[in-house]
């Protein structure tokens, strides 16, 4: 069997041997641990012979003591087992025993190395013989079964929990009922009891053969642990601001992917959406957006691989542990060059210790968008109304010549249908004291309320451990997804023109007199109606356009963690994560040669493969020390390698002469265009922190990291980032303690810098694309800059002051978490403006600075808990206020055709505009300051403000355009309750935010009723610009609205009748849950049971008009022609405080599931 | 323990060996700026990006029709605008535009980048390797495209930076305006040395394409050059040389039509195919519809209501009706969704999904022989060949009986010929600032009349000759570029 070895020389004997392993035989040892995988809790014996019953034959001659011991657990089935002592194993033995006992060999080997055995079942431990008892050289313990059941405070059965004969290694694991059973030394007196969450205790087992024990949970959950970068910290000592988000929020919501679900959770952290179809990325932010041009986006962390937002939503919600939102500095700054944005740690679960135990998760569900989520536009006789209205009173002739008086076509209404989703995930997991295991397995599929949108997804999971001995461990994870994202529109693909192609565009534009389908059943489309705007039909769009992506992610990875003295761990990973996405267009057009904007009037086929190869090297040695009762360390120190290549091939090609096959050669050769990238990028980083407590009172934490990146130019790039943090934890002194109240109180500060390196890879090398050119029929290449280069560029830098309070009061009644922050990002990364005669109007430096500083205020109350009843409230809320300090000498940077600037003195970015104050009464004599666009108005003419006072009004480009309106988010919040009784638990949660406007493009242009006399044109929202119209003096409307028709008047398309508040609260989440009672489920073997229902996207209150006030709308590329400072390449434009189009709009989920144990 | 602690450090000090390697990651996909244009081969390279600059800056647009044309035809008497469409898109055609109009900073943006092109190609002449003829005509190639983009400088904007070396140091790119008349030296001296090193005609096959910039551009542009600023005895000089080296085509429809590239009329096209994904895709904004679909044009028209570019009634109506010129210059649609005159020149029945093959004809023979007439002046052998011109179009000859002065008649004689070809605003600079402003004030008055039933007053002066320089260019420069008057 296994020689328990305690010594050092073996221990040196075993790193050697790992040492020496190469690449080849880590996979190897993958394999020996996947077959191990497969043991199984070894059983106890039952009868064991006592040493003087077993016989044996042995003769050595000044052998090591070592090898004698080897020698006899090599011919008996007895284990020796080393105490802590010291005892020399390399002291010279004979022996010379012929059928004698063991007891004789033992007795001998006494005598020689002064040493004692006592035997325990199989195990004989060895140790210093005790000179007073001289008798005892060889000491036989007789055994005494114990058994017993663990349960919780409720009576529940507690699978799992460590029970072990005090100061002895004797013990054993709980089984799933709770239930164990141990065989201990009839002298032993003590068992102690630990399992996590819970404290840790001792009780008497003397005279006793039935001790059953009730664990009573750890109060002050202080021994929580939370992840923080590279490691783990015991919760009370953490001096960051982090946000823990457990496993226990996140299973039963109905979502696809973790990032739908951490809206309203965590203070700080803002999420909002990219589009309402299924499988789409939401826009998260931490602290606000930080950087005027590079990316936002947090880095997240999967378990240790730092990566993108496409891998966390390739991961099973299931499979998470918890996720750990990391805001501050004292946190981020362990990430260096990539923490500036915030860090979101994702920990995936691990197997435990003990029998198999399966968890299974089955549910399904329907969605659909209530009318109140939809646009909400003119039905027909409205829509005739206001045309009518607009010509002066009489019915316009497209409408007369067109119209059957009958039609009236509620296009959304044809269009949405119900969304159905569904999700299986089962997991297994087990182990033994050698390896545990977590296998899973998830089948997700989502489709979407318009026909052909869904989101597949397959996902496995392996994470296992192999630990040789207790200081060794050896874990492998592999997790590979596979999702597809189904389109059945070009919206992503085309830029501005999806204003027109998106099939909820179509169905919000088309006007409600048109019929879905013409007499001849074909369907009808835009242009059948002279004058209209020539858009498709939307239930034609879905069927002919498909899109799909086919997303490949695999995230694994091995780790090799030894510990060679107590507390000093030396850890080295190898990870990897692979991706390949693999893109598909295809639209087959009608050839009836009729115009449907945004789409070609012939068939194409886009095809695209993009693939990513991405290592890290991590090597972490890290050590724990206690230093008497009052210090106590924690050290680390790393060294990382990591790499990342993507490349890419795609192809485009029309009119192809057969639809349907995906054959790019089908299509007309001449318009077959093609496309390659291939990028890299690299880092290499070194980083430390210590931890150090005082008295468990004082708390410090210093950070730091130099990193190197392939992304900066030759001469900046490495750059060290650090920080330093203090905690205080008050409930520790005296004078908190005397309060009585106080079960926990803590103030942290921490000061710090972090990094951004969110640009574009190579963008610091000046570097040319070519480009194509014709002379007459001969093709040849000629080439353009595509990018000036900055060989001094560097990183964007983070300096972030964060001092923060814990409080747990009244016996953990009251949960507060109060963090102040102030982040100022210098050297901003940022076009620089040129003068456009260079050639260029712009080249990325390092110019500028901007602050976002906030308070965030996190609380739980646990109104009221007992064994029956149970109801707690908790809530978030941050306010963040931001200001540009400084542009690098400009005062304002333009952006999206400067209708959104930056200012310094602003927020990130303000809305320019022209000002609208009202509609013109009739006799009205304008105040001073204020004219309408025309120099002849009419009552029912939108009136402006003129800034310069010169008596007429100018677009928002001249001098009567002003900054108004920020972006910013003033207001995040979320809030909480649950409601337990007995096994029935409601839980609801609301979120919201407040205080952001937005430039809503699309309602004052695309979606403004069209002006031009004889131009009838979309239809348009309701609330927008037909409810309170002007119509006459008796009927003035709001004040807001012009008449009908009196729209454009060349000012109003970007003017603030755009501006838009962003308000909103919503009932984003109800949940029942039922657990079925213990005592039904264990007659089927089944451990726990809950059955639950749920629905997501309850009701959304705002003023806002639109689909979704947290959706942006805006083409892919982003504007290219006037773009101002965005970097192409960084982000897709919709951080921008300004939306173009109609987004698809929020369903309503409705979810029923069942998750169940065995 | 020892071993172990070793190992690590050896460990961590084998893996930093070689970081800086690790870091220097060298990009494939694409070309190292900082070591190009150093052979002869990638000179031409170099130049073909030049052309394709030129190309994009007739692409470009916003809202519809080419940038350029906007300020050089739409501006103009020849041509309006959808005054319903936004308002920056149109403001330049009732000259109300300010600093900040955007088509205007397009338009800066995409000439500049043409000339920081030609100007990395002109510096590296002299360093690079290789064939030294080939070398020197790509420079010479490169000093006409130059010439020609700073000729359009400074007729919209009057005297801009004079800028001939590339941009490279980014902490240094300001520049102060030039005098007018010394962009026009730049240009001359440009010219005159292509005109010299260049070839009058090119062989066809790699590197020696035809619809490369020739002596004969050169010299055509040389004259229109001095015309224009006045020298008309040079400008006879300089067209004297091109007289007879290139022929009117016998059809006036041909010169644009669909794939005759290049044809033997043409001195310089801006090419496009689309085959090679350079099909021109502008000309659709100026074709309703519904005449594509007549017409069985796949790419289809523009479904506007009002087209963003059309031309105007005082343009139609100055035609003789007799004239051939018409149905190759615009045509008039009485059905569909939009209904008036629209721009039939660029009309490409065979344009598919990418875009059409037809060359923009930046300089012609028919306006070398027109150019040639008003420099010379009134006399037999102005009309002369004024009459050449008119007789293709199917016109009686016209001598100083007929009514006008001299210069109107070769004005609206070129307003025929050269209808929508990026030359009428220049042309009507050489006219004097009151003849321009009662042009364009009647014009404007009649044709808001006209389209949109609005009665409008409008009140030029000399200010609005010249355009405003970009509100950035000022900006950035922290007033070293300085504003025209009236802006």
């Amino acid at each position: 069997m296994i020689l328990t070895y305690k010594h050092e020389q073996m221990q040196i004997k075993i790193l050697q041997t790992l040492i020496k392993l190469s690449k080849l035989s880590f996979c190897i040892l993958c394999i020996i641990c996947l077959s191990l995988s497969s043991l199984i809790a070894r059983e106890s014996k039952a009868q064991v012979k006592s040493v003087k019953e077993v016989q044996i034959d042995i003769n050595l001659n000044q052998v090591s003591l070592f090898k004698a011991l080897k020698m006899i657990e090599d011919r008996t089935s007895f284990n020796f087992v080393l105490s802590k002592e010291k005892i020399n194993l390399n002291q010279k033995v004979d022996l010379d025993i012929n059928r004698g006992t063991v007891e004789e060999a033992l007795l001998d080997l006494s005598r020689q190395a002064g040493v004692s055995f006592k035997q325990i079942n199989e195990n004989i431990d060895v140790r210093h013989l005790d000179k007073r008892k001289k008798d005892l050289a060889v000491e036989i313990l007789r055994d005494k079964t114990i058994v017993g059941k663990v349960t919780d405070e409720n009576g529940n059965g507690l699978p799992g929990v460590n029970v072990l004969v005090k100061d002895t290694s004797i013990g054993i694991v709980t089984d799933i009922e709770g239930n164990y059973k141990l065989n201990v030394p009839d002298d032993a007196t003590t068992l102690v009891f630990s399992y996590v969450g819970y404290l840790t205790e001792e009780v008497d087992i003397t005279g006793r053969t039935t001790v059953d024990f009730v664990l009573t949970p750890d109060v002050e959950t202080l021994s929580e642990v939370v992840v923080v970068g590279y490691g783990t910290q015991a919760k009370k000592d953490v001096t960051g601001a982090i946000t823990s988000i457990g496993s226990e929020t996140i299973e039963q919501r109905p979502v696809t992917s973790v990032d739908n679900v951490l809206q309203g959770l965590a203070p700080g952290l803002n999420v909002g959406a990219r589009d309402n179809a299924p499988g789409q990325l939401s826009r998260i932010t931490v602290r606000s957006i930080g950087s005027l041009s590079a990316g936002y986006e947090p880095l997240w962390v999967i378990d240790g691989f730092p990566t993108d937002q496409r891998n966390a939503q390739s991961i099973n919600p299931a499979d998470i542990q918890s996720i750990e939102i990391l805001k501050d500095a004292s946190s981020t700054a362990i990430y260096g060059s990539r923490g500036a944005n915030g860090v979101i740690i994702i920990t995936t679960k691990k197997g435990k210790q003990g029998d198999a135990r399966f968890d299974v998760s089955v549910n399904t569900g329907f969605s659909s968008v209530p009318e109140s989520a939809r646009y909400d536009v003119l039905n027909a006789q409205e829509y005739v109304q206001y045309h009518t209205e607009a010509n002066g009173g009489v019915t316009p002739d497209f409408i007369t010549n067109f119209w059957d008086g009958q039609t009236d076509t509620d296009w959304q209404d044809e269009l949405l249908k119900t969304g159905t989703f569904q999700n299986y995930s089962i997991s297994a997991s087990g182990g033994t004291e050698k390896v545990t295991y977590l296998l899973s397995g998830n089948y997700t599929d989502q489709s979407g309320v318009i026909s052909g949108q869904g989101f597949t997804k397959y996902s496995a999971r392996m994470n296992l451990e192999y630990h040789p001995s207790d200081r060794i461990t050896f874990s492998l994870s592999l997790a590979p997804n596979y999702s597809i994202v189904s389109a059945s529109d070009n919206t992503e693909v085309n830029g501005l023109a999806g204003l027109f192609s998106s099939a909820y565009s179509q169905a919000v534009q088309l006007a409600p007199i048109i019929p879905v389908r013409r007499n001849d059943g074909s369907f009808s489309v835009g242009a059948d109606m002279t004058g209209f705007n020539p858009l498709g039909n939307p239930l034609e769009t879905v069927q002919r356009y498909k899109s799909t992506q086919d997303i490949f992610r695999f995230l694994g990875g091995m780790n090799l963690a030894i510990e060679p003295i107590e507390g000093l761990i030396l850890k080295s990973s190898i990870s990897t994560n692979l991706g390949s996405d693999s893109f598909e267009r295809l639209y087959n057009a009608p050839n009836d040669g009729i115009t449907r904007n945004g789409y070609p009037v012939v068939s194409t086929l886009g095809l695209a493969k993009q693939q990513q190869v991405g290592w890290l090297n991590e090597n972490i040695v890290t050590y724990k020390r206690q230093i008497g009762q009052d210090h106590a360390f924690d050290i680390l120190g790393g060294f990382t390698l990591q790499k990342d290549q993507f490349e890419a091939l795609g192809a485009n090609v029309s009119e192809l002469q057969v639809q349907g096959p995906i054959i790019l050669s089908l299509g007309n050769s001449e318009t077959l265009t093609s496309f390659n990238s291939l990028s890299e990028n690299t880092l290499v980083s070194l980083l430390g922190r210590a931890n150090y407590s005082f008295k468990e009172r004082y708390l410090l934490t210093a950070t730091v990291r130099r990193d190197g990146s392939s992304r900066f130019g030759a001469n900046n790039r490495n750059q060290t980032f650090g920080s330093f943090a203090l905690g205080w934890r008050l409930s520790k002194e005296p004078f908190i303690q005397d309060l009585g109240f106080v079960d926990n109180a803590k103030l942290r500060v921490s000061y710090g810098s972090t990094g951004s390196n969110a640009i574009p890879n190579f963008i610091a090398r000046p570097s040319l694309n070519p480009v194509n050119q014709a002379f007459g029929s001969a093709q040849v290449t000629g080439i353009r800059i595509s990018s000036p280069g900055n060989p001094g560029l560097t990183w964007e830098t983070s300096k972030q002051l964060n001092i923060g309070l814990d409080l747990t009061l009244f016996d953990d009644k009251f949960n507060i978490v109060l963090d102040y922050y102030n982040n100022e990002t210098t050297s901003l990364l940022l076009s620089r403006n040129l003068v456009a005669s260079s050639g260029f109007t712009g080249f990325l430096t390092n110019i500028g600075s901007m602050r976002n500083k906030g308070i965030e205020l996190a609380a739980n109350v646990n109104l009221i808990e007992n064994s029956e009843f149970s109801w707690s409230v908790g809530g978030n809320v941050t306010k963040n206020d931001q200001e540009i300090l400084d542009l690098g000498g400009d005062d304002e940077i333009r952006n999206f055709f400067g209708a959104l600037r930056r200012t310094v003195g602003g927020e990130l970015q303000n809305i320019h505009v022209t000002r609208a104050v009202g509609i013109l009464r009739e006799g009205q004599t304008l105040p001073d300051g204020v004219f309408a666009a025309s120099a002849t108005p009419q009552p029912g003419d939108i009136i402006y403000e003129d800034v310069d006072g010169n008596g007429a009004i100018s677009n928002f480009l001249g001098p009567d355009g002003q900054n108004l309106e920020g972006t910013n988010l003033d207001w995040v919040f979320g809030f909480n309750t649950k409601v337990r009784y007995k096994g029935f638990e409601l839980s609801a949660l609301f979120q919201g935010q407040s205080g952001g406007y937005i430039l809503d493009l699309y309602n004052i242009q695309i979606g403004a009723p069209s002006a031009a006399p004889g131009a009838p044109n979309l239809n348009f929202s309701k609330e927008y610009w037909y409810d309170g119209r002007y119509i006459s003096e008796s009927q003035p409307g709001d004040g807001r609205t012009p008449a009908a028709g009196r729209f454009n008047d060349g000012i109003s398309t970007v003017s603030s009748l755009g501006n838009q508040k962003t308000d909103y609260l919503r009932f984003k989440n109800i949940t029942l849950t039922y657990s079925i009672p213990e005592t039904l489920l264990s007659k089927i073997g089944i451990m726990n049971a809950t059955i639950f229902t749920s629905i997501e996207n309850v009701k959304t209150w705002t003023d806002f008009i639109g689909v979704n006030p947290d959706l942006r709308f805006i083409s892919n590329g982003g504007p290219s022609l006037f773009g101002g400072s965005r970097i192409p390449g960084v982000s897709d434009g919709r951080e921008l405080g300004l939306t173009i189009g109609v987004g698809n709009p929020l369903p309503r989920i409705w979810t029923f599931g069942v998750n169940f144990s065995f | 323990m020892k071993i172990y602690r070793s190992l690590f450090v050896l460990l961590i000090i084998a893996l930093f060996s070689g970081c800086d390697d690790f870091l220097d990651v060298v990009p494939q996909d694409r070309i190292d700026a900082s070591t190009f244009y150093s052979t002869d081969n990638e000179m031409v390279i170099g130049v073909n990006g030049v052309y394709a600059a030129q190309r994009l800056m007739i692409t470009r647009g916003d809202g519809g029709s080419p940038l350029l044309f906007t300020l050089l035809e739409s501006r103009s008497d020849n041509a309006g605008m959808d005054h319903t469409d936004q308002a920056e898109r149109v403001e330049t055609d009732l000259f109300n535009e300010g600093p900040g109009n955007l088509p205007i900073s397009g338009a800066w943006e995409a000439l500049w980048n043409i000339v920081n092109l030609a100007n990395n190609v002109i510096a590296s002449g002299p360093d690079a390797v290789g064939d030294k003829a080939l070398i020197d005509r790509v420079a010479g190639e490169a000093k006409f495209l130059r010439a020609l983009t700073y000729f359009h400088l400074v007729n919209i904007w009057g005297g801009v930076p004079l800028r001939t070396e590339p941009t490279r140091d980014f902490d240094n790119t300001i520049l102060p305006r030039s005098d007018v008349s010394e962009v026009y030296n730049l240009i001359v001296q440009d010219l005159t040395e292509a005109a010299t090193i260049l070839p009058d005609e090119y062989a066809g096959g790699n590197t020696n394409e035809i619809g490369r910039a020739t002596s004969g551009a050169a010299l055509t542009l040389l004259g229109k050059v001095e015309l224009q600023r006045g020298n008309a005895s040079a400008a006879v000089a300089a067209l004297r040389q091109v007289e007879g080296r290139y022929s009117l085509l016998p059809n006036f429809a041909d010169i644009h039509a669909a794939g005759n590239d290049n044809s033997d009329e043409a001195i310089f096209e801006v090419n496009f195919n689309p085959s090679n994904q350079t099909g021109w895709g502008g000309n659709n904004a100026f074709i309703p519809a519904s005449v594509a679909a007549e017409k069985g044009i796949v790419a289809g028209g523009s479904n506007r209501v009002i087209l963003s570019a059309y031309p105007t009634q005082d343009l139609v109506d100055s035609y003789d009706p007799s004239d051939l010129r018409i149905t190759g210059t615009f045509g008039i649609t009485t059905e569909g969704t939009y209904i008036g005159p629209y721009i039939s020149k660029y009309i490409d029945p065979t344009a598919a999904g990418q875009g059409s093959d037809i060359n923009l004809v930046l300089l012609r023979y028919a306006d070398v022989l027109l150019m040639l007439a008003e420099a010379l002046g009134e006399g037999s052998e102005a009309y002369g060949f004024i009459n050449q011109v008119r007789a293709r179009a199917g016109l009686p000859d016209i001598g100083p009986g007929d009514p006008g002065t001299f210069m109107e008649k070769v004005m609206n004689e070129r307003r025929w010929e050269l209808a929508f070809e990026f030359h009428r605003w220049i042309d009507l600079q050489r006219l004097s600032d009151t003849d321009v402003i009662s042009i364009m004030e009647t014009q404007i008055e009649s044709q808001q009349l006209n389209k949109f039933g609005m009665a409008v007053d409008i009140s030029l002066t000399s200010d609005d000759l010249l355009f405003p320089i970009p509100q950035g260019e000022i900006d950035i420069s922290g007033n070293v570029v300085i504003q025209n008057p009236g802006y």
